[in-house]
This record gives structure tokens, sequence and C-alpha cells, in this order.
């Protein structure tokens, strides 16, 4: 049955689209606004105010952040483009200003984005389900890359900067399970085949694909993106 | 979730279909009169307006581009509108009305799809830099393909116990020919368009291969959109040039 209602789909980001937390709010009351600033995020409903500074221990990395707002009875989140242990306590880490909220998947949630030149890390999460608070049953689920493609304008390009991550939920690990090394590019597109082998997450897990570099990640706007097409069942 | 036999019904039902498109062949918009009058003409001046006259009160339905800037505009004054309906084809609701991007310059001929009377309203490709087709369950207005009466809403089950949301659309294999300006990055595109939020969202791309004819096959794996949507194939460059060559075919399976 999960080989028929299985769909192939792509997911593409480019320059400062990766979303690196969706935040949702799970109370009755209204959301007055939600805030990116270059050192906090500032959360705001009827019932009060939530700032999350990342250079306090313990929001210092985005699995940090995840667990403080998760950890809030009006909000709720899911780190999607991005890793836990993704450091956000200095530098640019996130696109700043007032998060607009969009509905997705039926959904209505904000969505944190990533800076990518800030960062110099493009990741794509490839996920069953990209909602927070919709509950699709993980067990039984799974995901796999067939391919995935990019054009990045990376510093240097060098071994270990193309990587997947297999995600568990349950053991709450982050594990590197593919390597390549990164193209430097702003026009030829770079693709990593997997369509007679597609990398497979076990039952529940996802998987992270990252293109990143050690100094530096320059925005390209008509030319960056990584696309991943997978399998999600 | 849908049952297993319902999910092998669809399977079973699965239609594989292919779609051509020429220059300036790109459909804009399909316009389909619901009154129970006549209709007058449907005149569309391209740097200027789409007219729509009838003999019913009111007479005239009229989108000015200069205020209806986009093909959502237009679609959605229509749809207003109490004795017309149009549906948006190989185009996006962000396409632009401006540049005279939108054909014939002239009059417009009803023509019989599908067992219904529409309006086809077109792109003119080498002003928009771009030719699109859309992958969809069916393209007619208010009947599908097969000439059934079909509903917009989701999950409404219709005379055949067909629901739209049931549907999806997976593209097999795109194949083209173009006169482009070169090896466009992000020159061709696919697009899931979200059938309630109307959000059209980029979901896959390749660079451009200047006006040789180009395929991307994907197997054992068609990119499939989510139940209820449909997908969008485009060519977008800077300077897509009128060509008797130019083409884009869209072979794709409709369940």
């Amino acid at each position: 049955m999960r080989s028929y209602a299985a769909q192939v789909t792509s997911l593409r980001v480019t320059d400062d689209t990766p979303v690196a937390l969706r935040i949702v709010h799970k109370a009755a009351n209204a959301v007055t606004s939600v805030t990116s600033n270059a050192g906090t995020l500032v959360l705001i409903d009827a019932d009060g105010t939530t700032t999350i500074t990342y250079a306090t221990a313990g929001t210092t990395t985005i699995g940090g952040v995840a667990d403080k707002i998760n950890g809030l009875n009006n909000w709720d989140c899911k780190v999607l483009d991005g890793l836990r242990s993704q450091i956000v306590s200095a530098g640019s880490k996130f696109i700043t200003g007032a998060l607009t909220a969009n509905v997705k998947n039926g959904e209505l949630g904000y969505d944190l984005l990533a800076d990518t030149s800030g960062t110099f890390f493009v990741p794509v999460r490839v996920t069953y389900d990209r909602s927070v608070g919709v509950g699709i049953p993980l067990a039984g689920h799974r995901v796999k890359i067939v391919n995935f493609s990019y054009v990045l304008d990376v510093g240097t390009a060098a071994a270990d900067k193309v990587r997947i991550y297999e995600w568990d939920p349950v053991l709450f690990t982050e594990t590197q399970i593919f390597s390549a090394v990164s193209i430097d590019s702003t026009s030829v597109v770079t693709t990593h085949d997997f369509s007679s082998a597609p990398i497979t997450a076990k039952e529940g897990n996802d998987l992270i694909v990252v293109v990143t570099d050690a100094a530096s990640l320059a925005d390209a706007a008509t030319t960056n993106y990584l696309q991943v097409v997978y399998v999600r069942e | 979730m849908a049952s297993l036999e319902s999910l092998q019904a669809r399977s079973l039902a699965a239609q594989t279909v292919s779609g051509y498109i020429v220059d300036d062949k790109s459909i804009a918009l399909e316009l389909v009169y619901t009154g129970s009058n006549a209709v007058t003409s449907v005149t569309l001046t391209s740097a200027t307006d789409l007219v729509l006259i009838s003999t019913d009160t009111p007479t005239t339905v009229t989108s000015t581009f200069a205020t209806d800037t986009t093909l959502g505009a237009v679609v959605d004054r229509i749809n207003a509108s109490a004795n017309w309906k149009a549906r948006i084809l190989d185009g996006f609701r962000s396409t632009t009305t401006a540049s005279s991007v939108l054909i014939p310059n002239s009059a417009v001929t009803a023509v019989t799809i599908g067992g219904e009377s529409v309006y086809q309203i077109f792109i003119d490709g080498s002003e928009a830099d771009s030719m699109a087709f859309r992958a969809s369950y069916d393209r007619g207005v208010l009947r599908d393909d097969f000439g059934r009466v079909k509903t917009q809403v989701a999950d409404r089950v219709g005379l055949n116990g067909w629901k739209q949301n049931a549907h999806r659309v997976k593209i097999n294999k795109i194949k083209y020919s173009a006169d482009v300006s070169g090896a466009t990055v992000n020159g061709l595109r696919i697009y899931e368009i979200d059938s309630v939020t109307l959000a059209e969202t980029e979901i896959w791309c390749a660079n451009l291969v200047d006006d040789t004819v180009t395929s991307h096959d994907f197997g054992d794996f068609p990119i499939a959109s989510r139940e209820g949507n449909e997908l969008v194939v485009a060519i977008v460059d800077s300077a897509l040039a009128d060509k008797s060559t130019n083409f884009l075919q869209v072979d794709y399976t409709r369940e």
C-alpha cells in the first residue's frame, strides 16, 4: 500500500530560503508578532512575550532554540532545513525581520529562514512531513533520495563539503552517512544520482542534504540552488 | 488515509498522456460563458484589455490590464462576474499582463474542447520570454476532459464519484527545443500549484540547452504532485525567440 501512495517530489532551495525552523502558534489567543533579530527571536501573543537570545546557554544551537520553543505553552516548532547542532550564537544565522504567517499543507505557521551566506551552509531536509502539528505518524513512513543537484558559488571546492545526514527522532542523533567534494560554480550543475539505488532512511527518520564551505558561500540570486528529488512513502 | 482498494483503483485507471506546445500556443486563460443568453463578443486588445460582451445584464465585463496586472487578477475579475468563468492553464497567477504578452490581439473565437465551448487566450512566447504547459488531471474549465461536469470544491464527490482531491499528476518526461539566450541556469522549471492555497512553488529546475532537442526523463521516479495539485513545466529565459522548431512536450500520468 505504501508504494501505491508513494510520491516522488522535489524540493529546491535558493539563497536565504531554507526554512531553519517552522514555528506554529498552538494557543487559542491571537499572535501579535514573530520577529527575527540579529541576536534574538521574539514571539509575542496575547499572553505575553518570549524572547530567545542566541547567546544564552541552552539556546546557542538550532536544536537548543527549537527545544526552548517546544517547551513553551503557546508555541511549537520543528527543525527543517538545518541541523540541531548548528551554532547560532555568533554571526548572521537567520534572516532578520518580522515573520509573516503562511499556510503550508493546511497548517498556519512562520518560517525562520537561514542566512545561507552568513552560515556558509545550504541544507534541505528530506522528510515525509514538513508540518509541525499535523501529526502524521512517523512509523511506517520513510524517505529515499533519488538524486540531488546544485549550482552554488562556494568559496573553495573541498572534500567533505557535500554531505547527507540521517536524523533519528528517537535517538535524537544526526549521523553523517554520505560525503562528497563540493564544486564551485555559478553555471554548471553538479548532480549526484542515486536512481539505481536510492539512499533510504530508516522508517521514521529524515535525511538532510547539505552543501557547505569553510569560509564563504556567496549569494547569487539568479543561479544558486540546491535541489533534491526524493520519494516520500 | 486512502484505502488500499482506492489506491489500486487509481493506479489501474491511470492514463499516460502527452501535452505538446509550440510557439505562442501556451494557453494563458480559458473562458466559458455560463449565462443563459448569448455571447456577443470576446475581444482582446493585447496592450490594453480583455472585453467580454453578452446579451445579459450587465452586458460587459472588462479586465483592464493597467489595473489587472497579472493573470491572477484577470481570472479573479472574470470569476467574480455573473455569467463568465475562467481558468489559468499554461501560465501562472503571477504572469504579467503587460507588454502585449497576451494574444491574439483581436476578437477571440470559441472552440469546443471536451464538450465545452471555450475562448482561449494565449501567451506570446517571445514577449513573455517563456513557454509553459500545465499537467493537470483535466484541462477543462467547468467540464473535465471526458466532458463531465466537475466541481472545484475539495472533497466534493461528483456525478461519477469523482473527487478532485484524490487525483494527482506525475511528470514522466520533458522534451523541448527552444531558441533561448544560452545555457540559462534555472531556465527549465517545474512548479507545483496548490489547488487550495493557489501557491505556485518551484520544486525542480535544470539548465536550458539552446536550440537543441533536449530531454529530461524521470524514469522510475516521475515527479508527482500531491493529491489535488497540478504541475506546470516552464521554459523561462531572458530572450526566447520565435522559431518554427520551438516546442515543449510533457509526458505525464494523470491518476
